[in-house]
């Protein structure tokens, strides 16, 4: 059976591993290329490298990193942050990232998606979503810029909407980061992952909320996500890989042991 | 010395770091003529089957690709749509592939399985035979795959199978010739040991 995937994912910031609660307050974790390798050997499924600053800052961001981390890990990674356009996504394929993942330069440009689809296939694109639940008016909405408090933004568009667009458009995969949820280690958005995963009929992955492994237990359970993200759990030695799917694979859910 | 085919459309550095990275011989080819000095040949292949076969059309690849798997017995492994290339056709597009095997690439039905493309790490059911997962161990070994077309399983034609709403082949073989449906380079440690194995062939 097709294995639910354990994702670390690493926020990049001028080229260190940074960590944030709520996309605030960044602090440095580490080196990228020795942490994707660390990462790798422990038996991550996939890695996602998001260059936190690149959108909402709009200069050209230096991402040789990416050469690096090809040359040192074997299991599929993703890019994010700062691509805008197919350019932009060719260099990043080139440089040996196996997806590119897009999220504010979407918004602003949705058929960005499409065209990535029709030159490289869904098979590589991802689609990141910030979605911010809203109480008020009880609703899920999405948001962008989020790697920047002052310039972080309502974009007036309803989650479930534009989850449905990006699929029409050709995304392959779609990141679900859940921002009531994001660092604070309460657990995945169950509610609002079921909700989006009836919508969804390309892999979806969770992000936002793991602080402990039942947490990943009940988003694979009960919200029947492909694949769970997780930053500060991992990167702060809260959660060790091996325990994570030792423990999954005792709760019947198949998983990629690590060998 | 392996031919790795460079077809300009393949994420070709990832299996150049992990040969690198085995000591494994080999060069990065182009040209038909540079395939003489090699005694194997590995074709990878991303993207769409038509661009793929079209790519190789135009640097006279196909051709000689055919010669020297079919005429000169060349051990041949594709990966990926390198793989689908061994069939006659796929339902991708409208070229024809080598036809080496008379089979027909297939896309999942979106009726049979909850998600196209199958993505992410599989495992290749237990009573596989091809010598390409030769000393593995069937409980551990997972790879990774990523397509939304497959291989349809045919007894005679299979090493080693695997269920995603469909049985297809995760490995296609025959003769000297093998198609593993998933990436390798990407399949961590199993990666590794499979082109170990299909070095040692």
């Amino acid at each position: 059976m097709l294995a639910k995937r354990i994702i670390p994912c690493l926020d990049v910031r001028d080229g260190l591993v940074v960590k944030g609660v709520q996309f605030r307050n960044h602090e440095i974790i580490g080196d990228i290329v020795p942490l994707a390798e660390k990462y790798a050997e422990a038996g991550a499924d996939e890695l996602v490298f998001y260059d936190i600053t690149a959108s909402s800052d709009q200069r050209v961001v230096d991402k040789s990193w990416v050469t690096r981390i090809a040359q040192v890990i074997d299991i599929p990674f993703c890019v994010a942050g700062g691509i805008k356009s197919l350019e932009d996504a060719q260099t990043i394929l080139e440089m040996g990232a196996d997806k590119i993942s897009i999220n504010s330069p979407a918004l602003a440009n949705p058929d960005l998606i499409t065209q990535l689809n029709e030159r490289f296939g869904k098979q590589c694109i991802v689609v990141g979503i910030d979605s911010y639940f809203n109480a008020d008016s009880n609703t899920y909405e999405v948001y962008q810029f989020t790697g920047d408090e002052k310039r972080t933004q309502n974009t007036g568009k309803q989650t479930a909407d534009w989850v449905k667009e990006v699929q029409q458009r050709g995304a392959g995969e779609i990141v679900l980061n859940c921002m009531n949820q994001d660092g604070v280690r309460q657990g995945y958005d169950i509610a609002q992952l079921s909700a989006i995963r009836k919508l969804c009929s390309v892999p979806l992955i969770a992000s936002g909320g793991a602080g402990e492994m039942v947490h990943f237990k009940d988003v694979f359970q009960q919200a029947d996500v492909d694949g769970a993200l997780a930053a500060s759990v991992f990167h702060k030695g809260i959660i060790a890989m091996k325990d994570l799917k030792d423990y999954l694979i005792k709760q019947q859910i198949e998983i990629r042991p690590c060998a | 010395m392996i031919a790795l085919v460079d077809s300009n459309i393949s994420n070709i550095g990832s299996i150049a770091n992990m040969l690198n990275f085995l000591d494994i011989d080999f060069q990065l080819v182009t040209q038909p003529e540079e395939l003489d000095n090699c005694d194997k040949i590995i074709l990878p292949g991303v993207g769409a089957f038509d661009s793929v076969m079209s790519s190789l059309r135009t640097s006279g690849m196909d051709e000689a690709i055919n010669e020297q798997v079919q005429v000169k017995g060349k051990y041949y492994m594709g990966i990926c749509v390198g793989a689908q290339l061994l069939c006659q056709s796929s339902e991708e597009g409208k070229l024809p592939g080598f036809g080496w095997l008379p089979l027909t690439v297939t896309r999942f039905d979106a009726q049979q399985v909850a998600r196209v493309p199958h993505m992410g790490w599989n495992h290749i059911e237990p009573g596989h035979n091809s010598a390409l997962l030769h000393n593995m161990d069937e409980e551990y070994a997972r790879f990774y795959f990523l397509h939304s077309y497959y291989i349809p399983h045919d007894d005679k034609f299979s090493g080693g199978v695997t269920r995603y709403g469909a049985l297809f082949s995760a490995i296609a073989q025959r003769d000297n010739y093998f198609g593993v449906q998933f990436h390798p380079e990407k399949s961590h440690k199993y990666g590794m040991h499979l082109f170990q194995n299909f070095e040692a062939l």
